[in-house]
């Protein structure tokens, strides 16, 4: 890149052949006030804040529109240009609410700090009222308060010229100007793409996101990108659907292996939180992510990441995991990648915890967790299948330097009064394992199943398929608030499952050592005290229904007990610290066997955690991070999508059409994280000049 | 450039606008014109035809309309001449466009050959042609108005007193000087006054019975002076 080297206001500086004078100055630590320029849109020259005096030109110029000469002289501070600069801050001030603790940009405001920098105030001039600040009004999306608008521009440029969406333009109505939407029309009817550039750009309060779309307790790199904030993993998601609508599906899985290490597996099961977070849900309906996320597996074929895992040397020390699920197995594949010696305890005779035992095969086929398990232990585990570990002590001798408890939450947990051994009542984690094992036995004409959580439409949409004629849910939330995916209600109720939401069981009828029958009331409500379960009942609604099985879905719980060898919390959860150890030096604990029945996404997060701490524990960096797929620059723009806003959610992705149809759909929030942030006068950059004093 | 319009679309300001005076006719009045009110129209014009990006052009000649339609309304303040020519320097050297810098300086030009009609116009809220509607009331003159109500029937506000046969009577404070009742009335009889008031009935009387000093309750033509 060619330099030209020119003075402003004394000091000589380099800057890039092309450049503009104001760009130079702000490269060189010489700020120069501006309000209009932004750093990723062309110069206009509007706001006149970054007027300057030039050697040799007779009247003051904008710096934002000067190229840089050899040679050049400038003056950023002369009274002309104080006066010139001065002049037009208060003229946009003069239409500008002057109460600025009112606004949520408050502190945080362009204006505001320009206002502070140049000791500029609402002043001698005339209150203007603009009559056209409530044409434009907010939406699900943007929040709007268009008397903070300083006409800058800058947002009709966002979209014209760096995204060429053109949705945004400056309009005029009764002989007054505004920034607003092309034609007037909502957003949703014209060619936005939602990508809150213009949000971004806006160096005021006019135009602001709407509270709730992006977590407020995030860092600004996650936040912005609601689906990979929601993921336990954090899972690059913009990127990988990106992706796979350009086909390259092998690059997509790249992406996701480097946070996910049941990709396909989570493509079919995952709770998706992602979704739930998706910015599109504010529009019509989430991205199908996870559809997304299996279609790129299952089109994969060149497994380019392969290439790319890293693997260190073997560093001489030995771990062992106890629990060969999701978590076990992530921590054991990341420790064997970091050079450790790594060894998996797993109780039953398939590794894959639940994804083996207790999801059934209906929803997952057992090939897909074992081709999974097969590339993990290509890292380099050694799995004891059938090795069931009761206590810590049993491994103590063997020489490992750190221990993981990943063991799960494997055991039923009942409401307190149903802890009987009935023969015809089983717990969802035994009657789902046994599922799986084929070893499930008669169950009769009527299965009821309590507890409305994904677990329990498992234990209901299982008995369905073996072929019992009635089959019943009952939980105690409503129908709006039941815990299971709203896929998984659809499909049982498809199936003819009868769903008996917002009632509870007051009493179970004996018959020997059977139940025979329940009580069921309906509810208004419930919550849980410290005396136990407090119900609202809804008088006159009780209930009898006879079950010849009964399928407590109520909880599940790790089986830990003291003969464990650590200490444990709420009798059965393992007790660790901040870094995962529990009292017991070396040994750690992860997944459902900490915070108790989750997901299997988190499970997996979860895992990597353990695996930093015990790398860190062991004396390594705990750097586990990985890049597989070489981050490109991405085309900030974006251009149009025939009615953007109205494409619907594509469920089942047939081919590679509709991936590609899907995918389009996606916002691209990550893109927003491009734009260039606008330094403020008071930032460090700006407290020394890069250039010599002359 | 950035903008399609152009200083063409101002009128242009004739040095014989700048006159009339007392108790003339409103058709008298509107062939003259004054000079701050010229200043007025062609910043009102600016302001409309803006395209809206440069802050000078937009919200320069805003703020310069606002400001002279204070003085021409009556409204001024005392350092409104100081700070209009601070502004208008301003758009003239920063403008992007030609058409606000041209009215700008053009502005400057009449601020300065009229010092003393602004100065008038900002400390007496006077205007010499009685063109600012601010600065004049409007009357019916008693001896030439014939009852006939054509006046009353046009007012927006209802400010015209009287019937047939009857002189008719401007009640000031209602009057928004539409002057709708001066291109109604056939007689010519719509009038302005500017600090000086004629003397007029208070009611309406029969037409023809207005002529002698007694008649009129209120005492002889009084002068109003406000403070500058």
């Amino acid at each position: 890149m060619k330099t030209v080297s020119l003075q402003i206001d004394g000091y000589r500086i380099e800057a890039e052949e092309g450049q503009s004078v104001l760009q130079a100055a702000l490269d060189a630590g010489i700020y120069i006030p501006h309000l209009c320029y932004h750093p990723d849109l062309t110069p206009l020259g509007n706001c006149k804040l970054c007027c300057v005096e030039v050697e040799g030109k007779s009247s003051v110029t904008q710096a934002c529109e000067t190229i840089v000469e050899e040679g050049l002289v400038v003056r950023t501070q002369t009274e002309t240009v104080k006066k010139m600069r001065n002049t037009a801050l208060e003229l946009m001030l003069a239409s500008h609410p002057s109460d600025c603790t009112s606004c949520d940009k408050y502190l945080n405001c362009e204006l505001q700090a320009l206002m502070q920098y140049m000791g500029v105030a609402h002043s001698r001039l005339r209150e203007i009222e603009k009559e056209n600040i409530g044409i434009t009004k907010s939406d699900n999306f943007i929040k709007r308060e268009m008397q903070r608008c300083i006409g800058c521009g800058r947002c009709v440029r966002a979209c014209e010229e760096y995204r060429g969406v053109k949705a945004l333009s400056v309009n005029k109505k009764n002989g007054e100007t505004y920034i607003g939407t092309v034609g007037d029309q909502p957003l949703t009817e014209s060619n936005c793409r939602f990508c809150g550039a213009c949000v971004e750009v806006c160096p005021t309060g006019a135009i602001q996101d709407q509270k709730g779309i992006y977590a407020a307790d995030a860092p600004r790199q996650l936040a912005f990108i609601p689906c990979k904030n929601e993921c336990p993993a954090h899972t690059d998601i913009p990127l990988y659907i990106r992706l796979t609508k350009e086909g390259r599906y092998s690059e997509a899985v790249s992406v996701i292996r480097e946070k996910l290490t049941f990709p396909h597996s989570l493509g079919y099961i995952c709770t998706h939180a992602c979704e739930s977070g998706c910015k599109r849900t504010h529009l019509n309906e989430a991205i199908s992510i996870r559809e997304i996320k299996r279609f790129a597996v299952e089109q994969d074929k060149e497994e380019l990441w392969k290439n790319r895992i890293a693997k260190n040397a073997r560093n001489g020390k030995k771990t062992a995991i106890i629990g060969g699920g999701p978590a076990g197995m992530t921590a054991a594949y990341y420790l064997a990648k970091k050079g450790y010696e790594t060894e998996v305890y797993e109780r039953k005779a398939l590794p894959g915890g639940m994804l083996s035992y207790g999801i059934p095969k209906y929803r997952i086929p057992q090939e897909i967790v074992n081709k999974e398990i097969a590339i993990l232990k290509e890292a380099g585990i050694k799995v004891h299948e059938n090795a069931n570990i009761r206590s810590v002590s049993e491994l103590k001798d063997q020489g490992y330097d750190a221990i993981l408890i990943a063991i799960g939450a494997c055991r039923g947990k009942r409401p307190p009064d149903y802890n009987k051994p009935w023969s015809n009542t089983k717990d969802a984690v035994d009657f789902c394992r046994m599922s799986c094992e084929g070893t499930l036995s008669e169950l009769g004409n009527i299965v009821t199943v309590y507890g409305g959580g994904n677990v329990g439409f498992d234990c209901a949409r299982t008995a369905k398929k073996m072929g019992v004629n009635t089959v019943r849910v009952i939980c105690m939330e409503s129908r709006d608030k039941m815990l299971a995916d709203p896929e998984e209600i659809s499909s049982a109720l498809e199936e003819g499952i009868e769903i008996l939401s917002g009632r509870a069981v007051l009493e179970i009828e004996e018959e020997g050592d059977r139940v025979a029958a329940l009580l069921v009331t309906e509810i208004k409500g419930f919550r849980f005290t410290a005396n136990g379960l407090e119900l609202d009942v809804e008088e006159g609604t009780q209930a009898r229904l006879t079950t010849d099985t009964l399928v407590f879905a109520t909880g599940q719980q790790p089986e830990l007990n003291e003969d464990f060898g650590i200490e444990l919390v709420r009798n059965s959860f393992a007790k660790v610290d901040e870094t995962m150890q529990t009292n017991v030096d070396g040994v750690f604990a992860a997944g459902d066997a900490i915070y108790g029945t989750k997901s299997v996404v988190q499970a997996i997060e979860s895992g990597r955690q353990a695996a930093i701490n015990i790398d860190k524990f062991l004396g390594g960096d705990g750097d586990i991070e990985e890049i597989l797929f070489e981050r490109e620059k991405q085309d900030p723009n974006i251009g149009t999508v025939e009615q953007f806003a109205q494409l619907e959610r594509i469920k089942e992705l047939k081919d590679a059409c509709d991936a590609c149809e899907e995918s389009t759909r996606c916002l691209q929030c990550d893109l927003r994280l491009d734009i260039q942030k606008v330094k403020y006068w008071v930032n460090p950059h700006f407290k020394t000049v890069r250039g010599v004093k002359v | 450039m950035i903008c399609n319009t152009n200083s063409s679309l101002l009128p242009v300001w004739d040095i014989s606008d700048n006159n009339g005076s007392n108790g003339e006719s409103v058709a008298a009045h509107n062939a003259a014109g004054c000079v701050v009110d010229y200043c007025r129209k062609i910043m009102d014009i600016v302001r409309k035809e803006t395209c809206g990006k440069c802050v000078f052009c937009r919200e320069g000649s805003r703020q310069v309309y606002e400001i002279i339609k204070d003085i021409t309304d009556g409204n001024a303040k005392s350092d409104d001449y100081e700070l209009l020519l601070d502004i208008l320097e301003q758009i003239a050297k920063g403008s992007a466009c030609e058409m606000s810098r041209t009215a700008a300086l053009r502005c400057m030009e009449l601020m300065e050959a009229y010092e003393e009609e602004w100065d008038l116009h900002i400390r007496r809220k006077r205007c010499s042609s009685l063109t600012c509607k601010g600065m004049y009331t409007l009357y019916v003159d008693p001896q030439l108005c014939d009852g006939c109500g054509k006046c009353r029937d046009v007012c927006p506000k209802g400010a015209i007193a009287g019937g047939e046969g009857l002189i008719h009577i401007i009640h000031p404070d209602l009057c928004n000087k539409s002057l709708l009742c001066a291109a109604a009335c056939p007689k010519g009889a719509i009038k302005k006054a500017g600090p000086v008031k004629p003397k007029l009935p208070v009611e309406p009387i029969p037409v023809g019975s207005f002529g002698t000093a007694d008649d009129s309750g209120e005492g002889g033509a009084r002068r109003r002076r406000r403070r500058g």
